[in-house]
């Protein structure tokens, strides 16, 4: 018989149980995600919130945190510790918000008629502009497929309220570079209409 | 919370009425308002938590309809590069450094099993069905097509990419001028930069196919505009510039495709090894006009470039 394993000497503290525990094996996708959605066990919305700001993206935070809920809650099955939590659940997010990225770009290109946006951080960056909040949402549709630095440059010049100058000096850019990003952020997000292949061809794009 | 404001500088308020004033710009159409800080998105995920379950299971079914369209798009992919039928003229995976990662026969296998076992099946038509079934199949001559396949991914989710796949499989059939319409809805609307770079590029393909090399070569320079470091638009643009036979285009694209071979010789090399099968896609009158052309030029300054291009010139 084998001997028996030491107990552990009375007043040790046990390991504290992971966060996931009780959330994510438990259940079907469906209840994990109910249990996701009811109380945000798992700080999702503050992670999903870090992920739109570090990456510069303007999109509507309760779509990518319902989103990210629906993956985490999809792939929760087969999670069993392994990769820690934090990386796991970055993972699930960062598939989230490229599907959305991807998903409003293309209902823009379909001409589908887009919502006025509920966000109110979207509502506030329309206000900004002067632009109609239904335009603003096909207008960060086209902004969140911008180059990382287009993006940043609004991020840090706009939002940031950063001088172009000291925008341009910490990110290695000179000051016509940084302000032709920032022209191009404000174009894209002035939400304009498409051109035809024939302008295009011709060179006529009138893009800054 | 802090009740700071987001204000525009002066500095911003003028390129903001520099770009509003541009035909088409949608900027200061209304009441400009500043935005308060106190605007945090914690509000918006209170509204999301508030909005119900129903709202968060449609997602979930959106996550189905994801992975399914992301296995046919993995395998369309993998069938374009690394199927049996000869690779398009211009792929967005030509070149080794520069593809994307070309996922294995067993990765796609792996990806079609996956989604077919998790397949809740309302969502999905059986088509999309009976495809992954098929790229399930150890055997991926038997896999269908990439246009299919990315005609099925398109259907559940639709995208550049999926457009852009679709374009060159009707490209490697012929179908030139459908081809091109799959492009042009790519770069007729606001897509990722890097789509609309591959869909110049492979426009400007297409257009020199149809014996419209000056057309070619505008292609290749939007291309070249969009993300200059893109070496197939260089390469293009400058093939483009040698058959037309213009000095002044010459001179420009040949010069900056030469200086970023110059650094890149990876690059060059991998280029030749690819235009050394391509070049019997020329047509004879073409491999002429570039042989000519690359003889004209002043091919002791611009080495690495010719170098590359004449492996195309060669019968």
């Amino acid at each position: 018989m084998a001997e028996p394993l030491p107990s552990p000497e009375p007043g040790t503290p046990r390991p504290a149980e992971p966060p996931w525990r009780g959330v994510l094996d438990v259940g079907s996708p469906r209840e994990v995600l109910a249990r996701l959605i009811a109380g945000d066990p798992l700080e999702l919305g503050r992670r999903c919130q870090e992920r739109t700001h570090s990456q510069a993206l303007l999109l509507d935070s309760r779509r990518l945190y319902l989103r990210a809920s629906a993956h985490v809650a999809r792939h929760a099955p087969k999670y069993a510790g392994t990769p820690e939590i934090d990386i796991w659940l970055a993972e699930h997010i960062r598939k989230a918000l490229k599907e959305i990225v991807a998903e409003d770009a293309e209902r823009a290109r379909a001409r589908d008629l887009l919502d006025v946006p509920e966000d109110p951080w979207i509502l506030g960056i329309a206000g900004l502009l002067g632009v109609e909040p239904a335009l603003a949402a096909r207008g960060c549709a086209a902004f969140n497929h911008a180059s990382y630095e287009v993006r940043s440059a609004f991020f840090g010049v706009v939002l940031g309220a950063k001088p172009l100058a000291n925008w341009a000096r910490e990110n290695g850019a000179s000051a016509d570079r940084a302000r032709a990003h920032l022209k191009r952020a404000f174009w894209l997000l002035g939400a304009r209409d498409d051109l035809d292949l024939d302008d295009l061809m011709e060179g006529l794009a009138d893009e800054p | 919370m802090s009740l700071e404001r987001i204000t525009l500088s002066p500095e911003v308020q003028e390129v903001l009425r520099e770009v509003a004033q541009r035909h088409g710009s949608a900027l200061l159409r209304v009441e400009r308002k500043d935005l308060l800080r106190t605007v945090t998105r914690n509000e918006a995920l209170v509204h999301a938590t508030s909005s119900g379950l129903s709202v968060a299971e449609r997602h979930l079914v959106q996550v189905h309809r994801e992975e399914v369209a992301h296995a046919l798009r993995a395998a369309a992919y993998h069938r374009l590069v690394l199927g049996p039928e000869p690779p398009a003229f211009v792929v967005d995976g030509s070149i080794a450094s520069i593809r994307q990662q070309v996922p294995r026969a067993a990765d796609v296998r792996m990806l079609a099993s996956e989604a077919v076992r998790s397949l809740p099946l309302a969502a999905v038509h059986p088509e999309e069905s009976s495809l992954l079934d098929l790229c399930a199949s150890p055997d991926s001559d038997l896999w269908p097509t990439a246009g299919r396949l990315a005609a099925a991914a398109h259907r559940l989710v639709p995208t550049d990419a999926t457009r852009i796949y679709a374009s060159l499989d009707l490209r490697r059939e012929g179908r030139l001028h459908s081809a091109m319409l799959s492009l042009q809805t790519v770069l007729t609307s606001r897509g990722s930069t890097h789509h609309r770079v591959v869909a110049w590029t492979n426009l400007g393909d297409i257009l020199f196919r149809l014996g419209r090399p000056r057309d070619a070569w505008l292609a290749a320079n939007h291309a070249c505009a969009e993300d200059h470091g893109w070496i197939l638009a260089q390469a293009n643009r400058s093939i483009a510039a040698l058959v037309l036979g213009d000095a002044s285009l010459i001179d420009r694209s040949v010069r900056e495709f030469d200086r970023i071979l110059s650094s890149r010789p990876d690059l060059a090399n991998e280029l030749k090894a690819m235009y050394a099968e391509r070049g019997a896609l020329l047509v004879s009158a073409e491999k002429v006009a570039l042989r000519r052309a690359i003889r004209s030029m002043r091919s002791a300054a611009f080495h690495a470039a010719t170098e590359v291009l004449y492996v195309l010139a060669v019968d």
